[in-house]
């Protein structure tokens, strides 16, 4: 064989075997990424039901240390957040009647009322404690521009970011405290009854926050 | 001229008489004594921090501080009870609208088993689920709701319920929110 030929064959299998080479190169430059969202679990515990008392009469009753009047009682119940994410807070209240109880959409006060009306609020806070040491400070009375104020009817009212909470370590927690509060009509037609009755239903949305950027 | 006798009432007459006066003098005492020779008194209509009271027929005004104040001592503590512990992602996927990925959990610190129930509303009247018992330290990963929903993302209400162990009574019940995704 000629050295021509032997050239030719050997540039031959070159060109052949440089243009196998993209084809392997192709598949083994490939990377697959499969992404996936990893979504923080939300571990809060909530209370389940609380209690709200009518004192239309404004007779004193002893609460802690304290004589109060107050026309709406609330003990303020808490909301425990464990979570490894800060959270955001949103609520969604919905009142509930008995009896001749009826809603007010606006304070009482000193109006003279003939009805049976209740004007009552929610209002949330964050807490350093669950056992009322650590409480926010409750406001002294509604406020329509407040945001952390709910006021209840029986139509389902939401307000958006009431509190946020920073995340916690999991093996301690942090609290997002509420209770209720307003007043009601002292002079109606038809006498208070034990079946007069108001109440609330709060559905909590918890929303992960990404959190501060360390400097 | 003789002078005429004197006209004298008889006893039956004179009887009257005594009997007209006295129940005068009855009446003339008791309407003496109601209003005392005061004026009326008056009843103060303005002062609205003094409360009137309206009474009505056997009915009693409620004024029994007593009751108030146990009302208010069973509330406050009541509101030191444990609440219901929960676990998830506020965040479920979905397709088809009808099979959604998700994390809703029953952490296993939990005391109780519990069912789920997901509404549309807020009034909790529109149910789109039921789960079966959930045990502590179990977790739904999948619901089929009763009915799909349409592309996009809703707002749904989970009502955790915790059963004692009888498994038919109610212990507690919370609401929370989910937003449910649907994508094509």
């Amino acid at each position: 064989m000629s050295m021509k030929k032997i050239v030719s064959a050997a540039m031959a299998l070159a060109m052949a075997a440089s243009l196998t080479v993209p084809a392997f190169a192709t598949a083994n430059n490939t990377t697959d990424i499969t992404g996936t969202t990893q979504a923080p679990a939300i571990a809060v515990t909530v209370p389940a039901t609380g209690a709200v008392t009518v004192n239309p009469y404004k007779m004193e009753v002893t609460v802690g240390s304290n004589q109060v009047t107050d026309q709406i009682i609330s003990a303020p119940m808490y909301v425990t957040n464990t979570s490894d994410v800060p959270l955001v807070f949103d609520v969604t209240v919905t009142g509930k009647k008995e009896g001749n109880a009826i809603f007010s959409t606006t304070p009482i006060g000193t109006k003279v009322v003939t009805t049976n009306s209740v004007f009552m609020y929610a209002e949330f806070g964050a807490a350093t404690a669950n056992d009322g040491s650590g409480d926010p400070t409750w406001a002294a009375a509604y406020d329509s521009k407040a945001t952390n104020q709910v006021a209840i009817s029986e139509r389902s009212t939401t307000r958006k970011a009431v509190v946020e909470l920073a995340a916690t370590d999991g093996s301690t927690a942090n609290y997002l405290a509420f209770k209720l509060a307003g007043d009601a009509s002292s002079q109606p037609t038809t006498a208070w009854s034990s079946a007069d009755k108001v109440g609330a239903t709060i559905a909590f949305t918890f929303t992960a926050k990404a959190a501060a950027a360390t400097t | 001229m003789d002078a005429q006798p004197k006209k004298r009432l008889s006893p039956l007459t004179l009887v009257l008489i005594i009997i007209i006066v006295l129940l005068l003098a009855v009446a003339a005492f008791l309407a003496v004594s109601k209003f005392g020779g005061k004026e009326p008194e008056t009843e103060n209509l303005g002062d609205a921090s003094t409360p009137l009271i309206g009474y009505e027929e056997g009915v009693t005004v409620v004024d029994d501080a007593g009751a108030l104040q146990k009302a208010v001592d069973d509330m406050y503590e009541k509101a030191k009870e444990e609440g219901v512990p929960i676990e998830y992602q506020n965040g479920a996927s979905s397709t088809d609208g009808e099979n959604f990925s998700c994390y809703i959990a029953n952490p296993a610190k939990a005391d109780y088993d519990i069912f789920l129930t997901i509404f549309s509303d807020a009034e909790l009247t529109d149910q789109l689920y039921l789960s079966k018992l959930i045990p502590p330290g179990s977790a739904k990963r999948e619901v089929k709701l009763d009915r799909p929903l349409s592309p996009g993302t809703h707002r749904v209400y989970v009502v955790y319920t915790q059963v004692e162990d009888d498994h038919a009574t109610i212990h507690q019940q919370v609401v929370v929110t989910m937003d449910f995704t649907v994508t094509t």
